[in-house]
């Protein structure tokens, strides 16, 4: 583990001398272990619940200082005058750089990435340092008008006060790594107000495996801060979606269409980000402290024309699906979104990029439906299912998340008859944007700030190498069990120096040429026709066990059978350890 | 690296081990044993969470009072701008009231009204109809819906529409508001010439008008009714508005007109010079008054005369139709070329001629009965001479009307 000072921590002895105690003490330590001492397991699950909660907390505080800091800032007037629009992301920019650079240097960036990072390299450690300045400066950032969104900084938020929790608890190694995730669902559902989608996408891009293990306390506590939320903000969806329905699979054209839109643009808008970000990264050091002022002057000077572009953007997506802009305008607003948010972010301004791209999605899907409507005169709700679909197809493009994608669009918006076109155009602009950009955005950003992250796309697509990949046929080295004379005459025709032999009392063991040997020596010399006991039980296998499991069976079996779940005497096949190597350099 | 170059850390605590140390004093003091519990810690975070709980709940209140007061702020802002005309700047206060204050259906419905103010009408109607699916019987989105639909021509949704305002729900004055919405349905069916259906719509409209304060309504459907040329059902609707104490100008006209229309000369006349002194006076009116005192000087079935005035009436209208219908032959044997309407006339002449010497006074005096004979031979000879020479003017267009609304009685 990484140390504060960049040091490597080198493990002392956790248990501690014996100490004298004296009677109070003593009776403490009987009365809490009776009454209050849970197992690891059990306090996992209150722990869950009580990231949940503290997580709900902090991101209903962030979200309303994000909104006050707008009011000050920005005024409450959704076109503010061009002094503010141009003064307020600069110099807030210069803040939050001052702070990200002397005092908060982890609150960078979206988030995600760090969280990974914590849970892949530093044993799921995220300082607290990092949520106060995650809090600070995002509040600051997003509410002057930086292009950037709340969520990834939340996910990054409840990942931190897990692990604060954890390291206080000193959980064991194992658990710290796991409870970071659990506090980044926490987050990422209490700033979307979307369960469900935060505990696919903390799987999905996060975690990377469907782990029994972890999954009850990842929901657990993302229904927790959700709870918090509402209790707090109120239960509507984040959008109020218009009346809306799939009529006709002809109309799946149209979303065929959206999807093609969606994965060019979101290759443009990665290619944007992957271009510029160490390209900025590179400057002298003393840019560094001016460059989210230059971007904030920037978007200020889009704001000037387009104030629908600055902060999250989400009341202007609620426009869009209300059918409030028309196709043109819509596209201007995608497109400079696209710019506002990539400057921003590769500006190192910290906030996420979960709300812009939301935005931007919703505004190319209301315009290729725009397009659609005066080319097809479909109604005029067309235009808002088309960009409620898009929101999920450039989200699942950009961030290349395909199945929390398709759960946040229906999540989100409380409208679920939309599925099926936004599965289709989801996974068009899925596969065009893996065709055109082959490293996904986290896993780009990742290598950029040095971390050998592993790719959760690659992992997710890995074939798992199974027994039945690895085993041999078992003819040859099976023997039917009956009595020694049987057992050699059967030895005495094999070439074979081990045989498998099931036994109905002690399942299946292993009988070698020696062990034959011997038992006809002691025969010979007057013994009776006996049992060759040989050695056992051994280890089974079935074939659908992976690979690596098996690896751990098989202990130091020179074979082991592979038998049929359903009839454990029927021998599938059997394994040696050469078998599994064998099969592993070939995969 | 080696391991003396770094000094060894706790991984508890983070903080450097003394050299030599196998365990950390920090931790290992009793106090931050204590204090490093999982009791002690899953307590201090019960604390916190309570604390926490409470502050939130603070902050949130007064988030959702300024989100609340920014919402109304914005909306007065908008409902200004809207009064003044100003649709396009009021939308965008409307929209600012939104974002504050998102479910509020009355914004909603205030910024649909601007956008169609602002003609914007698809808009609109995108935002209605999302309202309209929340609340499928409100009343005043299914108004505002009619009227777009009204505006661009769509006229099933326009009645559906209208039809769904009538019989939904209204927040307030729902009485008021239903009346009216028929009439304007009324209105939009007369401009599309569905005079029929606007008929039964009016009569519809009609039976629900209160008893008080309705004399405006009353006036409205009056007019509608006049304008597709159901005066019967007019006439009874002006004289219900002329019940109040300050009638309105306009009632007295419709009546005038209503009455005149009716063949109901007497009243009109009476109405129409009321009209006249009120100086609503028009073309209209000038001419059916006119023509109402002719038809009550003419008229000889008029109730209340004398029979000795009938019969100088019976006489005069007949030696005035058969002087139109003389000068009428003379101009025809001039100019026309077609022989049947000609032989009319000729035939009317010789009857006329027949007749004229049994008119006079003591004659009809003796026998009643040829004062009908004589005007309904003043009628044929009006119409006669309508058909062959043009419309009649001034009196004998009094004994056209004279006679048209005695055959209708008879």
């Amino acid at each position: 583990m990484m140390s504060a000072t960049g040091g490597v921590a080198a493990p002392i002895a956790a248990d501690s001398p014996p100490r004298e105690a004296g009677r109070l003490e003593q009776l403490w330590t009987l009365w809490r272990r009776k009454t209050l001492t849970l197992r690891e397991g059990q306090l996992f699950l209150v722990l869950a619940v009580a990231i949940g909660i503290v997580s709900g907390l902090i991101v209903v505080c962030f979200r309303i200082t994000i909104e006050w800091t707008r009011f000050w800032l920005l005024g409450s007037s959704m076109h503010p005058s061009p002094l503010r629009v141009l003064l307020a992301p600069t110099l807030a920019g210069f803040g939050v750089a001052l702070l990200v650079m002397l005092i908060f240097k982890r609150s960078r960036g979206s988030g995600v990435n760090q969280t990974k990072a914590a849970v892949f390299i530093f044993d799921g450690h995220v300082p607290f340092r990092t949520v106060i300045g995650k809090f600070v400066t995002c509040a600051l950032a997003i509410g002057s008008g930086q292009s950037l969104g709340p969520e990834d900084p939340s996910l990054q938020m409840g990942a931190g006060i897990a692990s604060a929790l954890g390291r206080s608890l000193k959980l064991s190694r194992e658990k710290q790594r796991l409870i970071a995730p659990i506090g980044a669902a926490a987050g990422l559902a209490a700033a979307f107000n979307a369960p469900i989608s935060a505990v696919i996408f903390v799987i999905e891009e996060i975690i990377g495996t469907w782990s029994g293990g972890v999954l009850g306390a990842v929901i657990l506590a993302a229904i927790s801060s959700v709870v918090v939320m509402r209790e707090f903000l109120g239960s509507a969806p984040m959008f109020r979606v218009p009346a809306m329905e799939f009529r006709s699979p002809v109309e799946l054209i149209g979303y065929a269409v959206l999807g093609v839109v969606s994965g060019v643009a979101s290759i443009a808008f990665l290619k944007f980000i992957a271009y510029f970000r160490p390209r900025l990264k590179q400057l002298p050091r003393w840019t560094q402290y001016i460059q989210p002022a230059a971007a904030g002057l920037l978007i200020g000077i889009i704001g000037i024309w387009l104030p629908q572009v600055m902060g999250s953007g989400y009341p202007i997506i609620d426009e869009a699906l209300h059918d409030q802009f028309l196709w043109r305008m819509l596209l201007l607003l995608g497109l400079f979104k696209i710019l506002a948010t990539g400057i921003s972010f590769v500006s190192g301004a910290p906030g996420g990029m979960f709300a812009p791209t939301l935005f931007i999605g919703a505004m190319l899907g209301g315009a290729v439906g725009g397009v659609e409507h005066l080319l097809v005169h479909r109604p005029a709700e067309s235009v808002a299912a088309f960009a409620l679909v898009g929101m999920g197809t450039f989200f699942a493009g950009f961030l290349r998340v395909p199945i929390t994608s398709v759960f946040m669009v229906a999540e989100l918006s409380g409208n679920y008859s939309m599925i099926l076109p936004t599965i289709i155009a989801n996974m068009i602009a899925y596969f065009i944007s893996r065709r055109y950009q082959h490293v996904a955005l986290f896993d780009f950003l990742a290598r950029q700030d040095g971390f050998y992250l592993p790719s959760i796309e690659q992992m997710r697509e890995q074939n798992t190498l199974r027994v039945e990949d690895a085993m041999r046929p078992g003819a040859g080295i099976v023997l039917r069990d009956g009595d020694a004379a049987e057992l050699r005459r059967e030895a005495e025709a094999s070439a074979s120096a081990q045989f498998l032999v099931w036994r109905h009392a002690n399942g299946w063991r292993i009988i070698s040429q020696d062990d034959i040997r011997k038992q006809a020596i002691a025969e010979s010399g007057g013994s009776s026709n006996e049992e060759i006991p040989g050695r056992g039980p051994l280890p089974q296998l079935y074939p659908d066990q992976p690979l690596d499991e098996a690896l751990r069976l098989i202990g130091n079996w020179p074979v082991v059978p592979v038998v049929n779940r359903a009839n454990l005497e029927k021998l599938e096949g059997v394994l040696a350890l050469d078998d599994i190597l064998q099969a592993y350099r070939k995969s | 690296m080696a391991e003396g170059d770094n000094p060894r850390i706790c991984p508890h605590c983070g903080n450097p081990l003394p050299a030599g140390a196998t365990q950390c004093p920090h931790c290992n003091s009793r106090l931050s044993l204590i204090l490093h519990s999982r009791e002690t810690v899953l307590s201090l975070t019960a604390a916190i969470v309570i604390v926490l709980f409470f502050l939130t709940g603070f902050i949130t209140r007064g988030y959702h009072e300024k989100l609340k007061a920014l919402g109304e702020q914005w909306f007065e802002a908008g409902e200004r701008q809207l009064h003044s005309g100003n649709a396009g700047v009021a939308l965008e206060d409307f929209h600012t009231a939104l974002v504050y204050r998102p479910d509020d259906a009355q914004i909603q419905f205030r910024l649909a009204e601007a956008l169609a103010a602002d003609h914007r009408d698809s808009e609109a109607r995108a935002y209605l109809l999302g309202l309209l699916a929340r609340n499928p019987s409100d009343a005043p989105i299914n108004l505002a819906l009619a009227r777009i639909s009204a505006a661009n021509g769509a006229d099933a949704d326009t009645l559906r529409y209208y039809h769904g305002a009538i019989y939904g729900v209204w927040p307030k004055n729902p009485e008021a508001n239903r009346l009216n919405a028929r009439l304007e349905l009324s209105r939009f069916l007369i401009g599309r010439n569905d005079t029929s259906i606007a008929d039964a719509e009016l009569i519809a409209l009609v039976s629900e008008i209160p008893e008080k304060h309705g004399a405006e309504l009353h006036a409205q459907a009056g007019d509608l009714f006049l304008r597709i040329g159901d005066a019967k059902h007019a006439l009874p609707e002006y004289r219900s508005a002329l019940t109040v104490k300050h009638p309105s100008a306009n009632s007295v006209r419709g009546a005038g007109l209503a009455a005149y229309q009716l063949g109901e000369y007497q009243e009109a006349e009476r109405y129409l010079e009321r009209a006249h002194r009120l100086r609503t006076s028009d073309a209209d009116v000038t001419s059916a008054l006119v023509l109402s005192r002719l038809v009550i000087s003419a008229d000889p079935y008029l109730r209340g005369l004398s029979e000795a005035e009938r019969r100088t009436r019976a006489q005069r209208d007949f030696a005035q139709a058969f002087s139109r219908l003389q000068a009428c032959a003379k101009k025809g044997a001039n100019v026309s070329t077609s022989a049947a309407p000609q032989s009319d006339l000729v035939a009317l002449t010789s009857q006329a001629k027949a007749l004229r010497p049994r008119l006079t006074e003591r004659n009809l005096r003796l026998h009643p009965s040829q004062v009908n004979v004589a005007m309904n031979l003043v009628y044929a000879m009006e119409n006669a001479a309508t058909t062959e020479c043009g419309e009649a003017q001034g009196i004998d267009e009094a004994l056209t009307l004279i006679g048209k609304f005695r055959q209708g009685r008879e």
